[in-house]
């Protein structure tokens, strides 16, 4: 695609994901309130809200992977599908639709980074997401099933994955009943997860096949505004703890206020406790492998009530997602308290 | 004013009387020009096809998916193919009426586009006014004065690259603009071609243009639409050769009624002009008729060369026509020229009678001879001018064709000459007067009689010529067939994944596989294809080798030689055991030309390479077409197998035999054009002898009259007419048979050399000239026979009015 | 002068349909004797030449008999008829008397050579005597009217006819040329001993033949 447009397409995302509305949008001026806001009074209901909320401005299908070889080596999958409204009207078919769709998708090996971006109007088939029988799908990648049993399919120029998923344990909500707040000004997000997919099948890295097994992360949110005008960035970990625990903790940096944290915990029978600020401490490493982008990579987290004190640190330190708006995003070992595996998401 | 108007009554009264001469006129011109503008509509039809490949924005670099048989198709098919996982983006274009201008409107995806020619988006905002209400529109400066303030676009953008009056928006804008919702015009291909479902596009009506196709398919189908003019071009000078032996044969009563009129005081210009204007009426009726006549010969024919264009060339043809009525004005024209062309030197005479009256209509043997000298000379010129550019012509196709134009034109005119000397000869063999008179009387006819006799031998020889060409390409064809079709099994899976699973099955029943497969190559610039080979004993024993050095397949494995095909060593002027250079991925390579194969049918140059090389040069395609071979008996048991194991779509595998006949299918259509084209013209060249006969029947009559009047029986006399055009038919066919000869050798040799780049071995079938000779002689019997079986009154009557008058 | 009946006309009508019951030929009976000559007159239009293309067997009458050397002409079939032109009858009409692709030779000898009673020497002597000899080898529409009628007329009495029949052989030519055609016609019919119908309007012609009849309202008339 033309990169002049990728990167018009991608600012439009990180707009409105960051809730920017520039003044020469001719629509929005005329209707900047009209997104549909997230209401705690909504209840999350499935599988309805496995489909998308075309009034919601941001949303995302977000899957992550842990996975091995049959030689024990790592493997970090990642498949991502992004949807933006371009305007708070009711949507057409067609390609007058006003939902615009982007895929991201990775595979990342201790040697290996491979990635691929895709762009697609709403409306035309390109991409969307179905309800019954699910399935979420730009091109042809896709996730599909019912959210206990599905697959994972993507491909780029020098990798392909073709992937089953399966859960037998319950969807895990975040933040208040799946509601999600993201900075002390209030904004939130609807957020729920299914951190438990084991997930098995091959993956092609340069013309070679891997069979591979492990852990997958599927991170569900949609909003119109996720994080303030004040805020820029954010940090996230989702991690697999050795004894089939979860933990998902996010970090929304501030330009001059200090940063929000928020974050679930997750046992191993599905259910949840929500972690405030003061449950938790999330603090950088000193490492003198920072890659080339100054991007902090190793992490320490503690969770006292949890007995939890872990250090992160990346597989591959050049896990960059060098689409039209670049991120890091990466699998991390965990070491410490307890071992495991995990993503690691920094927006810069 | 008046004055003319009467006399054009007047001159229209002479058809009320003989109202099947004027019947004849216009038919002639109907026909003629129906086959001549029949040809031009398909030609037209064709180039249309070959504009919409080219018609872009900007000529396209990558391939299209078109529907072969519709201007827009479903939208839906872009999701569907993008989910397969086939990048395609969509274009929509159109005409838009604005006010009193026609603008090109085209829709575009700038999201899924790949290419970057405009170029000017450089922020989201801008982006989102492309795809957003009001939707802005990109034009060039001449276009926004245009469309000044229209209500339509109150956002303009300019590029100044763009055509005049294109319009450039978002595919939205543009499907609703151009009331196509839903619709698509074409979709831009980015990956590899042989990743699109085969049975996909065929349930879909889709073809996929290959990039280079516009401008290719030109250059690919040139000889066949020129094959196809020079037909609709012959029919037309035969028609018109009739209207002129009509109208002057027509001339007798004209001048009478002409002589009279100026007796009467009209004066000679108005008599012109009257005289003009009827030529003019009469011309238009013939070319209305024919027009509308050509229209329905196209709809005959156009499954057949569209199928012929779809199976030879790869070019989608739709089977419907789509006329601008600017054919049918200018066919309409032509066949005007024609006509007044034609009775030019008819109108002279009127102009020149017009005071004078005398009898014109008796030939007197010494001008007959004066004239069919006169033709003799023209004929040899043209003969000569032919030659001259037979000598220069190497490969030009235009040049070939003239030469044949020249050829057959210069040795028609021969003719006349050819049959007074054979008269002459045959009657020095003669002793009684009758005999010696009916030889006096024959050469009588044969001028009359000389042009209608011209158009037989131009229809009956091309008709030679062409059935030669057809039956020697038929013969190679099927010999040749054999040995490129030497594998008992063809199959084609849907899509590279599946190769891994039929090839272990197939070696699994005990097949052989050779993989077929290859991709589009620039040899020094030209279209071409290469392809790669397993190396395998079926290639060397059966591959249709013209000419091969020695131990050239050992060469050629060893990647020491290059196997081409006759095309491309024709195109480039090589032959074996030159040094060849060819620009592949891995590099120019210089080898030497180890063998040359023949390649009939394919209209572009390949060459083969061993498949590791191939392998070296495309990695990153696969095959999904394979040769297997297989133990004869088992052919059907492993088909059946096969389809049960693999539940593909469609026929994705064949035998042998069933390729062969479907290969012959392909060439039966191509050729069946021409022949029809060939009989319908021998057709209006029996035409052109019955008009004749008809006309010049009365003045006919009064030359026979004495003899009758002296004795002889009426039966006896219209025997003897009837034997002499017979003899003059039939001294025409055999003039006509050796001038059929040559044309076939011209045909073959350089005309399907230049026009396809492969020559074929000429041969002979003498029953073929035997079944033409016949076809023809009974058409010519017909012809001859019908103006004479009058009514015995009517005829007696003609007789005795020859002395009662003047 | 107990001469025979060589032709013999009883009542013969001609009426043509188209015109509804217009009569040409009302009820004519008329003998004539071998040897003799006899004009027939009337004006345009009064059927002179019906007349006389009904007697040369080339038109058929609406009813009555023509016999010709006591065969009834019009009994027999179209054959046969040819075969009296060919051999006993000659008709010369005002003009298209000659073939165009033969010769003034040719065409002289072509009736004659037809019915088998060629002579090329009395063919000879007498395209000397009418002053053709030059133009023997010219074709006809090379030829002067005059010298067309004269080669008409050489063709006529060289096939030795019993019946010479004329249709207004001098009606396209001026005065002293039909002088000319007027003498050599009847020198050389009594030479040959033909009998000879002329049809002409010209009362001077008339004159010098034996008997005259005049055709008035279809009604023949001495």
């Amino acid at each position: 695609m033309n990169n002049l447009i990728h990167v018009a397409v991608t600012i439009l995302f990180m707009a409105t994901a960051n809730g920017i509305q520039s003044k020469s949008l001719v629509y929005t001026n005329e209707y900047p309130d009209e997104f549909a806001r997230v209401d705690e009074d909504t209840k999350i209901v499935f599988p309805r809200d496995h489909g998308d909320h075309p009034k919601f401005r941001t949303e995302w299908w977000y899957i992550t992977a842990n996975v091995e070889d049959s030689k024990g080596n790592p493997f970090g999958i990642q498949w991502t599908l992004f949807r933006s409204a371009l305007s708070p009207e009711v949507s057409n078919d067609g390609w007058e639709s006003n939902q615009m769709w982007m895929g991201h998708s990775a595979v990342t090996t201790s040697t290996f980074h491979f990635f691929s971006e895709k762009f697609a109007r709403g409306g035309v088939g390109q991409a969307g997401v179905n309800i019954s029988p699910f399935k979420a799908w730009i091109d042809d990648w896709s996730f599909a099933g019912d959210w206990k049993d599905g697959s994972l399919k993507a491909s780029g120029d020098f990798f392909s994955y073709d992937l089953t998923l399966s859960s037998k344990k319950p969807i895990v909500l975040h933040g208040r009943n799946g509601v999600s707040q993201k900075s002390f000004e209030g904004t939130k997000s609807y957020y729920y997860s299914q951190p438990f997919f084991k997930i098995k099948g091959s993956v092609e890295i340069n013309g070679k096949t891997h069979e591979v097994s492990g852990n997958a992360w599927a991170d569900r949110e949609w909003s119109s505004q996720i994080i303030s005008d004040s805020q820029i960035g954010w940090n996230w970990l989702g991690l697999h703890l050795d004894d089939e625990s979860k933990i998902m903790i996010f970090e929304v940096k501030g330009d001059d206020t200090g940063s929000f944290f928020s974050g679930t915990r997750i046992y191993p029978d599905g259910g949840s406790k929500a972690l405030k600020a003061k449950d938790f401490t999330l603090r950088p490493i000193n490492s003198s492998d920072l890659g080339n982008k100054n991007v902090q990579l190793h992490w320490e987290i503690i969770v006292p009530s949890e007995k939890i004190a872990i250090t992160i640190s990346p597989i591959n330190p050049k896990a960059y997602m060098e689409t039209s708006i670049p991120y890091w995003e990466g699998p991390v070992i965990l070491q410490g308290s307890h071992s495991g595996t995990g993503y690691l998401e920094i927006t810069m | 004013m008046r004055l003319t108007v009467l006399t054009i009554f007047a001159l229209l009264s002479q058809w009320r009387k003989s109202p099947f001469q004027l019947v004849l006129m216009v038919l002639s011109l109907s026909i003629a020009s129906a086959l001549w503008s029949g040809v031009s509509i398909i030609n037209k039809q064709a180039r249309v096809s070959y504009d919409k490949a080219g018609s872009l924005f900007e000529r396209s670099k990558v391939p299209l998916i078109v529907s072969s048989e519709k201007n827009y198709f479903s939208d839906s098919l872009f999701g569907e193919l993008r989910t397969a996982g086939i990048l395609v983006s969509p274009l929509i274009s159109g005409s838009l009426r604005i006010a009193t201008r026609n603008y090109e409107v085209l829709g575009v995806d700038l999201v899924s586009q790949k290419s970057n020619y405009l170029g000017f988006l450089s922020n989201s905002n801008r982006f989102l006014e492309f795809i957003q209400p009001p939707y802005k529109i990109i034009v060039n400066d001449l276009t926004r004065k245009n469309l000044f303030q229209h209500s339509l676009f109150p956002e303009i953008e300019i590029n100044n690259s763009l055509a005049d009056d294109t319009i450039i928006m978002d595919i939205s804008a543009a499907q609703n603009l151009l009331n196509k919702k839903g619709l698509i015009s074409r979709l831009e291909l980015y990956s590899p071609e042989y990743d699109v479902n085969q049975s996909f596009l065929t349930k879909n009506s889709l073809t996929i243009l290959s990039s280079d196709s516009g401008e290719d398919f030109e250059k690919l189908t040139r000889s066949f639409h020129l094959n196809l003019s020079a037909f609709g071009f012959l029919s037309f000078v035969v028609g018109i050769f009739i209207f002129y032996s009509a109208i002057n044969l027509a001339f007798e009563q004209k001048r009478k009624i002409v002589h009279l009129l100026s007796v009467i005081g009209i004066s000679k210009s108005i008599i012109t002009v009257s005289i003009f204007t009827e030529l003019l009426l009469i011309g238009s009726i013939g070319g209305i008729l024919g027009s509308l006549l050509g229209y329905f010969l196209a709809l005959l024919l156009l499954p057949d060369v569209s199928g012929t264009l779809r199976g030879v060339f790869g070019v989608p043809m739709k089977s419907s026509i789509v006329l601008p009525w600017s054919l049918w004005l200018i066919n309409f024209i032509i066949v005007i020229c024609g006509v007044l062309a034609a009775s030019l030197s008819y109108q002279i005479k009127i102009h020149k009678a017009a005071l004078i009256s005398r009898n014109t209509h008796n030939v007197s043997v010494a001008s007959s001879q004066k004239s069919a000298r006169l033709l003799s000379y023209i004929g040899i010129l043209i003969l000569l001018v032919g030659f001259i550019f037979f000598y220069f012509f190497s490969q030009s196709l235009e040049l070939a064709f003239s030469f044949l134009g020249c050829f057959l034109i210069g040795f028609t005119l021969l003719l006349p000459m050819v049959l007074l000397n054979t008269i002459t000869f045959l009657s020095f063999f003669t002793r009684s007067i009758t005999a010696k008179w009916f030889f006096s009387e024959t050469k009588t006819q044969s001028h009359l009689l000389n042009i209608a006799l011209m158009a037989i031998v131009l229809a009956f020889s091309i008709n030679i010529g062409v059935s030669g060409m057809v039956n020697s390409f038929k013969d190679t064809f099927t010999s040749w067939l054999d040995q490129r079709l030497a594998a008992e099994i063809y199959l084609r899976v849907p899509s590279q994944k599946y190769s891994t699973n039929v090839l272990e099955f197939s070696e699994a029943n005990g097949g052989e596989v050779l993989p077929i497969y290859g991709t589009n190559l620039r040899v020094h610039d030209y279209p071409s294809t290469i392809y790669a080979f397993k190396p395998h004993a079926t290639y060397r024993k059966h591959w249709p080798l013209m000419q091969c050095l020695k131990s050239c397949w050992d060469d050629i494995e060893a990647n020491n030689g290059w196997l081409i095909n006759e095309q491309l060593a024709r195109k480039l002027n090589v032959e074996i055991g030159e040094n060849l250079v060819i620009n592949l991925p891995v590099g120019n390579l210089e080898k030497k030309v180890s063998a040359i194969y023949s390649d009939y049918g394919n209209p572009k140059m390949q060459l083969m390479v061993p498949i590791d090389f191939f392998i070296e040069n495309y990695p990153q395609l696969k095959p999904t077409t394979y040769a297997v071979r297989v133990n004869k008996k088992k052919i059907n048991s492993f088909i059946s197998a096969a389809k049960m194991q693999f539940p593909f779509d469609g026929s994705w595998i064949t035998d042998q035999n069933s390729v062969k006949i479907a290969s012959l299918e392909i060439f039966d259509k191509t050729f069946s054009i021409t022949n029809s084209l060939s009989i319908l013209t021998l057709i209006i060249a029996g035409l052109a002898v019955f008009s004749t006969l008809v006309t010049i029947g009365e003045a006919r009559r009064s030359q026979l009259a004495p003899a009758w009047a002296m004795g002889i029986t009426k039966l006896n006399l219209a025997c003897q007419e009837f034997l002499r055009s017979l003899i003059l038919a039939i001294v025409s066919i055999m003039f006509a048979i050796p001038l059929g000869v040559a044309i076939s050798f011209i045909l073959t040799k350089y005309v399907n050399v230049s026009a396809f780049g492969w020559e074929l071995p000429i041969s002979i079938h003498l029953n073929d000239w035997v079944k033409l000779s016949s076809i023809t002689i009974s058409i010519l019997t017909i012809s001859i026979l019908a103006p004479l079986l009058r009514n015995n009154i009517k005829t007696t009557q003609s007789f005795l009015r020859t002395f009662n008058n003047e | 002068m107990n001469l025979r009946n060589i032709l013999t006309v009883k009542d013969l009508s001609k009426r043509y349909s188209k015109t509804g019951s217009e009569i040409t030929l009302d009820c004519i009976n008329l003998n004539v004797s071998q040897g003799s000559t006899i004009a027939l007159t009337g004006e345009s239009g009064s059927g002179k030449s019906t007349f006389l293309n009904i007697m040369a067997g080339l038109e058929p009458p609406s009813s009555g008999e023509v016999f010709f050397n006591g065969v009834s002409l019009w009994k027999i079939t179209e054959a046969e008829r040819c075969k009296f032109r060919r051999s006993e009858l000659s008709i010369i009409f005002q003009n298209f008397n000659l073939i165009n692709s033969l010769t003034v030779w040719e065409n002289i000898s072509f009736q004659a050579k037809l019915s088998g009673k060629w002579s090329a020497s009395f063919a000879e002597h007498l395209l000397n005597r009418t002053g053709l000899t030059k133009i023997r080898n010219s074709y006809p529409d090379q030829i002067s009217g005059g010298e067309q009628q004269r080669a008409a007329i050489l063709r006529s009495i060289i096939a030795k006819p019993q019946l010479l029949l004329a249709d207004e052989p001098t009606g396209n030519l001026d005065d002293q040329n039909s002088d000319v055609i007027i003498d050599l016609l009847l020198k050389l019919v009594s030479e040959v001993g033909s009998t000879l119908i002329v049809a002409t309007h010209s009362q001077s012609f008339a004159s010098k033949l034996d008997q005259t009849f005049s055709l008035k309202s279809g009604k023949l008339k001495s």
